[in-house]
């Protein structure tokens, strides 16, 4: 029932349609695969006379770097509109269409979640081979999976509030820039228990299996950022 | 006795066994290796215990580092039934080895005192080992005394081969000592009257070198008119010449007795038989460092179809629903790609191999030097056959390996980690192979015999010059030579494949390329069409390169 209301949001559909017609997010995902495609490559002839133990799935860690970085910049950025997909409305244009806040901002997340789950199944095969031949079991994908998945979308909810506070374009991007700084390089540089919350740090505590705490505080964020644009947006169709 | 990083031969005897049926002798020989930790190489020799019967197992092991001892293990299925432990002292390690088969087991004690740390060991006729390889370690065999019963075939043809390979053999002309029949026709002279010289050191010696005071019983050899010789007014006292690569001296002195027991002047005829401290022509681990293994990967090919066809896809239906119907390639690229994976891997998993072929003159053989690399890129467990009579060592020590010796042949098997380096090995044996190459007196005339087979990518190397001479094919061949042909070895205007460029370069440019190349004549190289592998992986996926090169010297005619 949840997914035939969600179906329903015309926000989510015309934000679908728009993304899949779209070029720049063709060129976007081209661009994804030919790079996961030639570190995948590139990575597959191990790196004789260099071994030691922590290198041993160091390619599928790096693919998983990589990924996590692509999409969460290319989630939060057509959020943010720094991707200004054609045919893609922003949310403050849409507060002057019949659609509520509260449709506008769920058919806006769901849309930003299924994207990047699907840009996530565009590279699983990749994945898929460069741990077959390491022979690290397939099941070590969903820890990885479940963190890029909340990292990238809850850094894509932030985007899109930005997109409802901040009206200028360079604000915008300046503001999008700093926050993924802060997020790929700052958090590196925190104290310990905090340092985990760096994507890249996470990301590779989830290639060896573990679900880091990470994807829980990130998926707050996403909530928490989704819940405070609902909020912006219903005060600009007040006023 | 024990020499450093050769095979040694190993027969241990066992006491009287508690069963019957199969049991396995495991000799862990330490190793110095480039890997952290203890290393240990484990030769393993599976047997038939008989209750109640001792026996002697024959093993091979390979020391380098004597400082740990060799550990001897007896196992019933897989429960170890015996051990010994044998310590390697620092005066069982010589720097050169000479093995005398003599009743007198004293009177080489000052051999200490040539260079190269000079170890004696006193061996019967029945200790003598029965794989030429195991001669490997040694630079001297002296033959004083032979026991009866005489050598048998396998001993006589090991020795014969060593010599004919480049080894040495002293002969003390002594009444009743006859070396077997296979060895007689190698002895440079035959043996004379025994007679009581009363004052030997008036004796004006051929060399100008000085003999002791004294009288002294000599036996008279009678020299074959090609060997040199040393006479003492007159009378042939030692006689040499060339077997092969080898030589073979005679003397008809005996050291053991008075007064050359105690005569000063003995150090520098031991020393002349010893002869030159001898390097192997072919450096096996330098060839091994140019074993470069390729990983080729089908999986290129496949990532550039699967993001084509996929963008393709999402350019051409431009739709949610095209982009639902990628998810379709996505499924199939899962399947594909985790498939791919697992072939890569188990294709990954190769031995590179070259071998050198010296034909030794006249003789009908060649020493074969193979080198071998196995890489399992991805890690896993590696299994390698080598091919019959072929004795074989790791060139770089390691763990995890063990050396099964058996009737059909050895087995490596070991374990390589994800990224480890390859673990080159080599392999050392003799074929029999009639082939010659003469070059005229004014270096104009090349004329080959190959005999049954053929070889690509000739060419005469001689110092720093390469005269290429294509495919020779076999039988006869006669080539004039221009001297303008001559050209540098690093001119452009050779083109030969990477891999046998490269192996070349091995040979030449390796400790004992030198040696090689600066021979009085050049040496002929070139590529052997057809030759049977040495090393064999098991469960390989993919061949390995493989490479056999024929390096003769030529003779001057």
């Amino acid at each position: 029932m949840g997914i035939v209301s969600a179906w329903g949001n015309p926000v989510l559909r015309g934000d679908l349609r728009a993304r899949s017609g779209s070029r720049k997010i063709w060129i976007f995902q081209a661009s994804y695969l030919g790079i996961l495609g030639a570190l995948v490559f590139l990575g597959l002839p191990p790196e004789l006379s260099r071994f030691s133990a922590s290198s041993e799935t160091s390619l599928y860690v790096a693919v998983v770097w990589v990924q996590v970085a692509l999409v969460t910049y290319g989630a939060s950025a057509c959020l943010v509109q720094e991707i200004a997909v054609e045919g893609e409305k922003g949310p403050v244009d849409l507060v002057y269409a019949p659609f509520s806040p509260g449709t506008i901002v769920v058919g806006k997340s769901l849309a930003s979640l299924l994207t990047i789950v699907f840009w996530l199944l565009l590279g699983a095969p990749l994945l898929a081979l460069t741990i077959a031949i390491r022979q690290i079991p397939l099941v070590a994908l969903l820890p990885v999976a479940a963190l890029i998945a909340a990292v990238a979308w809850g850094i894509a909810q932030v985007g899109l509030l930005y997109s409802i506070l901040f009206e200028a374009e360079f604000s915008r991007i300046l503001i999008h820039w700093g926050t993924l700084i802060a997020v790929f390089v700052v958090t590196a540089l925190l104290p310990f228990p905090y340092q985990s919350l760096n994507p890249i740090l996470a990301a590779t505590a989830a290639a060896h299996g573990m679900l880091p705490g990470a994807t829980g505080v990130y998926a707050v964020v996403g909530i928490a950022s989704a819940l405070w644009a609902r909020r912006r947006l219903g005060r600009i169709a007040v006023g | 006795m024990v020499k450093i990083g050769v095979p040694v031969p190993l027969d241990v005897e066992l006491p009287p066994a508690a069963w019957t049926g199969p049991g396995e002798l495991v000799a862990d020989a330490p190793a110095l290796g480039p890997e952290v930790g203890r290393v240990v190489t484990s030769t393993a020799v599976p047997f038939q215990a008989v209750a109640g019967a001792s026996q002697i197992i024959h093993a091979r092991v390979v020391i380098s580092d004597p400082r740990r001892p060799l550990v001897v293990r007896v196992f019933h299925h897989g429960r170890e039934a015996f051990r010994r432990t044998v310590p390697i002292s620092p005066g069982q390690v010589p720097g050169r080895l000479l093995v005398a088969l003599s009743d007198d087991h004293a009177g080489l004690a000052s051999l200490r005192r040539l260079a190269g740390r000079v170890g004696v060991v006193y061996v019967t006729g029945s200790m003598l080992p029965r794989f030429w390889q195991e001669y490997l370690g040694v630079d001297l065999v002296v033959i004083r005394d032979l026991d009866s019963p005489p050598l048998d075939s396998a001993q006589q043809e090991a020795l014969r081969t060593w010599i004919l390979l480049g080894g040495r053999l002293l002969l003390i002309a002594r009444p009743g000592v006859r070396l077997p029949p296979t060895l007689e026709p190698m002895l440079p002279a035959t043996l004379g009257e025994t007679r009581t010289v009363p004052f030997l050191a008036a004796l004006a010696a051929s060399d100008g070198g000085a003999l002791p005071s004294g009288p002294a019983t000599v036996t008279a050899l009678v020299p074959h008119p090609a060997a040199r010789r040393m006479t003492a007014g007159g009378l042939p006292l030692a006689a040499s010449w060339d077997a092969g690569r080898g030589q073979v001296i005679e003397w008809g002195i005996d050291p053991w007795l008075p007064p050359f027991l105690e005569w000063s002047g003995r150090l520098r005829w031991w020393g002349e038989a010893l002869g030159p401290e001898g390097a192997p022509a072919v450096d096996s681990a330098t060839i091994a460092d140019k074993l470069v293994i390729v990983t080729p990967l089908l999986a290129g090919g496949a990532i550039i179809l699967y993001i084509g066809l996929l963008l393709g896809l999402l350019r051409w239906r431009a739709t949610p629903a095209g982009a639902g119907w990628s998810l379709l390639l996505v499924l199939i690229g899962l399947g594909g790609f985790s498939l791919l994976g697992e072939t890569a891997r188990a294709r990954s998993a190769r031995l590179t191999e070259a071998t050198v072929l010296e034909p030794v003159g006249v003789t009908r053989i060649a020493r074969i030097t193979t080198s071998a690399a196995v890489v399992v890129p991805y890690g896993g467990r590696y299994r390698i056959t080598v091919a019959r009579d072929m004795v074989v060592q790791p060139i770089t020590p390691s763990s995890d390996l063990r050396v099964e010796l058996s009737g059909a042949g050895t087995v490596l098997t070991g374990v390589l980690r994800p990224g480890e380096p390859a673990r080159p090995f080599q392999a050392v044996g003799v074929a029999p192979l009639l082939a010659s190459a003469a070059i005229s007196e004014d270096g104009r005339r090349l004329v080959v015999d190959l005999g049954s087979f053929g070889i690509r990518r000739a060419e005469l190397r001689h110092r720093d010059r390469v005269y290429p001479l294509g495919d020779l094919p076999a039988g006869r061949s006669v080539a004039g030579l221009h001297p303008d042909g001559w050209v540098a070895a690093g001119s452009e205007a050779r083109t030969l494949p990477e891999f046998s460029a490269r192996l070349r370069d091995a040979i030449f440019q390796g400790p004992s390329g030198g040696a090689i190349l600066g021979a009085t004549t050049p040496v002929l190289v070139g590529e052997l069409d057809r030759a049977a592998p040495v090393f064999t992986l098991r469960g390989a996926g993919a061949p390995g390169q493989r490479l056999t090169i024929l390096l003769m010297p030529l003779e001057r005619r």
